[in-house]
């Protein structure tokens, strides 16, 4: 679906796009398409979209390909930044292009960690794209986004929980947690997590750790912070 | 097998043929005309080399080397071209080449690759567009693609699921889950003799995995089957989740049934409800359709049903992931069997196991992928892509390897093999020992072996072309009693290392694999970064006990008196007397791959 933005819904084409692109690294061709073509810098899609606004992921392509062709700019080898990213991994293709223009600060996210690939580019954008891709200085690269693991009060993960996409989950046994439990956990012993760290799924959720003691939660957040997890809190909770 | 056909409709079309249904899944029996008895196919793939950069130009060189590098003969035939060749949109409603990067068609191209004694492949998908966006998917377009493909020869298909109108895969709308889930179930309500009504969260039982009650208590949501495309979950047990009521009737009869819901249009809640009375082995399905839209709890209809006098099962599902993905998978293999039925085209399905493909896509399908991409960073002219040896996603070789290889139930000679994407040998970040381990693993868990790299870069006799030449290792990949691997040993788990999915990499693993002259291949494996200080080590009886119901000769294997191994990688042979084959020390992501031969003298 492409995002329309109430406020500023001037989508620069995707003949424009490119001509703004290349003219930021110093490329003024006449017929901008005919050389990104004969460069391998666009694909046919983008001829045939020509005169329509373009994509953030075509965006994200055709910056990407022109900074590895025409400035021969070597992709960024850490690219974990981007995983913030909640729609990252819907296009296996488009994955690497976004990673790269994310990590090196010349698309930003859309909204709160989504790229959002299917909306269009505004002209402001475009100017704001073209400036951070002749300018290494003007780029703003995300912040790294340390994982938070630490112990939080009773009162912090209840206010936490009212989110519904905050996971609570109970690390004791699968007996101890059958017998009782917190209303609303889902229950992964310890040692399954161990097996398998990536078993709670989405790394971007915030998940909420708790156990009889304290003991178990605490090694349960060190490995769900290993596998990625950003935000990983324990609570010493009464069951 | 035709008549399931339903790509052009604004919906999924009612499923007649039980052959399509869910619980033929768990039968055995491949559809139509697929053929049975292929070993993993083994070739060269463009994307992991070159990405949508690939040209014909490239292609053909690509094909000079195989042969050059004595490739073929080691069993490397199919050169598939990915991505990135066609041209945007069709012409006159066909497919049609990408005039820069393939100026020559693809019959030239076909032709030059067959000339050379290889075989050709090409890629698209179920959807209505590529992953790309290109327009150019497969969907409603089935029968006259399978022409075109096979005027142009080709003789093997990967096939995608982007942009796929009945489920929220890649550029799906997000709203297409609406197919995909059941809506959120509060209760039945049943009227016959009497009325009565049943709470979902009190009364009914979920059963599968994926569905569950709200925190809240008062509703069944996630009735569906769960997503497989990324590391989180195990590939075995039960992967969808029902929610069943057993109701007790005074006779036999007929019955209504109303569904109080609330329906919508994402992951977890859905609009489309399956009803089946009975046990998946003897269902009888009554409703199999799109519930009106309800935001508030809403009853819905009645629904006449027909139960026997006493105990019955009612099941509230949605198995039409699997069931609309199998049929439109179903469509394109029945269209290339009617456009060129001597071809003998292989179908490598790869809707990146988001379906749980290993459940059905033996019935239409040669091989299925099984995760999201090996890697994501590709490579291009010039530039050989990079890959990792583990990482917190699908992209690295672990992250396939821990999930393929305790699927191997699921693989073998009357289905299809697990596909753990294509070799990432080649590409930076693989050092020669993570390059010779996964050789070796991709060869024990029967994957198919498809290279991904810029062969100009090979020479032969280099180390790349060592460990990509191998043909001891290669023949247990082609081995012809066809059985993939079974790990039999795993340092973190004592209890069911064959079937538990373990994704901590800081273990080794040996796996076991029967073979047709009666030798056992073993392969330790170092899963760690970190050297394995230690000795580890199979037993005789225990590699009969784990694989010898498939070995050939399981009863007399454990009474040889001796038993020489090879080392596949150093080529050097030892004579055990012992009844056990052990290994020490092994380095990082190191391993040791060696074929048993017991002696009986």
């Amino acid at each position: 679906m492409a995002y329309i933005d109430p406020a500023n819904d001037n989508g620069v084409t995707t003949e424009e796009f490119v001509k703004i692109a290349l003219a930021a690294v110093g490329i003024n061709e006449k017929d901008a398409m005919d050389y990104a073509k004969s460069r391998l810098i666009t694909e046919d899609y983008d001829r045939v979209n020509a005169e329509k606004p373009i994509k953030r992921r075509s965006a994200a392509r055709i910056i990407h390909k022109i900074l590895e062709i025409e400035l021969n700019e070597k992709d960024d080898a850490d690219w974990s930044a981007a995983e913030r990213l909640k729609d990252l991994y819907s296009c296996h293709a488009c994955l690497n292009h976004i990673a790269q223009v994310y990590v090196k600060g010349i698309m930003a996210e859309h909204s709160s960690c989504l790229f959002d690939l299917e909306g269009i580019v505004t002209q402001d954008e475009a100017a704001d794209i073209a400036a951070r891709m002749s300018d290494k200085a003007k780029r703003k690269k995300p912040e790294r986004i340390e994982s938070i693991s630490c112990e939080i009060t009773l009162d912090k993960a209840f206010r936490l929980l009212q989110d519904e996409r905050v996971l609570l989950v109970d690390v004791r046994t699968r007996e101890e947690y059958n017998e009782k439990h917190i209303e609303g956990a889902q229950s992964a012993p310890l040692e399954a997590l161990a097996k398998n760290p990536h078993m709670l799924g989405d790394k971007n959720r915030t998940v909420i750790l708790y156990c009889k003691r304290g003991y178990k939660s605490k090694i349960a957040a060190d490995i769900l912070k290993t596998a990625g997890f950003k935000k990983v809190y324990t609570v010493v909770m009464q069951i | 097998m035709s008549g399931q056909h339903q790509s052009i409709h604004e919906h999924p079309q009612p499923i007649t043929d039980k052959a399509y249904m869910f619980p033929a899944f768990f039968n055995g029996k491949v559809l139509g005309a697929k053929k049975t008895g292929r070993l993993p196919a083994m070739g060269w793939n463009s994307w992991n080399a070159f990405g949508s950069g690939n040209t014909e130009m490239l292609t053909r060189a690509m094909a000079d080397k195989i042969v050059e590098l004595g490739l073929d003969k080691a069993g490397y035939k199919y050169i598939v071209i990915d991505d990135g060749c066609y041209r945007s949109c069709r012409v006159d409603g066909r497919l049609a080449n990408n005039d820069v990067k393939f100026p020559s068609g693809f019959k030239q191209l076909s032709d030059y690759i067959h000339s050379k004694g290889l075989k050709f492949g090409m890629y698209n998908d179920i959807g209505i567009a590529l992953c790309s966006g290109d327009k150019v998917g497969l969907c409603g377009h089935e029968d006259v693609d399978a022409q075109t493909y096979a005027e142009w020869g080709i003789d093997f298909i990967k096939v995608d699921n982007c942009y796929y109108p009945w489920d929220n895969a890649t550029f799906s709308s997000e709203a297409n889950a609406k197919y995909t889930y059941a809506p959120n179930i509060r209760s039945i309500t049943l009227k016959g003799d009497k009325t009565k009504t049943y709470n979902a969260v009190k009364d009914g039982i979920i059963t599968g995995s994926g569905a569950s009650a709200s925190i809240s208590g008062d509703y069944v949501t996630g009735i569906g089957t769960t997503d497989g495309t990324n590391i989180d979950a195990s590939p075995n047990g039960t992967l969808s989740g029902e929610l069943e009521f057993n109701v007790d009737v005074l006779s036999d009869g007929e019955y209504s049934l109303i569904v109080n819901y609330v329906s919508g249009e994402e992951r977890g809640k859905g609009c489309w409800l399956q009803i089946a009375v009975g046990d998946m082995e003897n269902e009888r399905r009554y409703f199999d359709g799109l519930l009106p839209a309800a935001d508030d709890f809403t009853d819905s209809d009645e629904i006449q049903i027909t139960l026997k006098k006493g105990i019955n099962k009612i099941r509230l599902m949605n198995h039409r992931r699997q069931e609309n993905t199998l049929i439109s998978y179903a469509a394109i293999r029945d269209a290339l069997d009617k456009a060129a039925p001597d071809n003998d085209i292989v179908l490598s399905l790869c809707e990146w196991g988001k379906t749980q493909p290993q459940q059905w896509g033996y019935k239409v399908g040669d091989s299925w992928r099984i995760l999201n991409d090996i890697t994501f960073t590709v490579g291009s002219d010039g530039s050989s892509g990079s890959a990792s040896w583990a990482s917190n996603n699908t992209a690295s070789i672990t992250s396939q390897y821990n999930k393929a290889v305790i699927m191997n139930e699921y693989a073998g000679l009357g289905k299809g093999w697990n596909d753990p994407d294509m070799l990432v040998v080649g590409m930076d970040g693989i050092t020669e020992i993570m390059s010779r381990t996964h050789m070796s693993m991709w060869c024990m868990i029967n994957a198919p072996l498809m290279l991904g790299m810029d062969l100009r870069r090979v020479e032969k006799g280099d180390n790349i072309h060592t460990i990509i030449s191998n043909t001891d290792i290669i023949a247990l990949n082609q081995d012809t009693l066809g059985v993939q691997a079974k790990r039999i040993y795993c340092s973190v788990e004592p209890d069911n290392p064959d079937t538990e999915y373990i994704t901590d990499n800081r273990r080794v693993d040996i796996l076991a694999k029967p073979l047709s002259n009666g030798d056992v291949a073993l392969c330790f494996i170092n899963t760690d970064t970190e050297k394995a200080s230690g000795v580890y080590g199979v037993t005789v009886d225990k590699i009969i006990r784990y694989i010898g119901s498939k070995m050939i000769n399981g009863s007399s294997f454990g009474n040889a008196r001796r038993y020489l191994a090879k080392d596949l990688w150093t080529k050097e042979t030892s004579v055990t007397e012992g009844r056990e084959f052990r290994t020490e020390n092994l380095g990082g992501c190191d391993s040791v791959t060696v074929r048993i031969t017991p002696i009986f003298d």
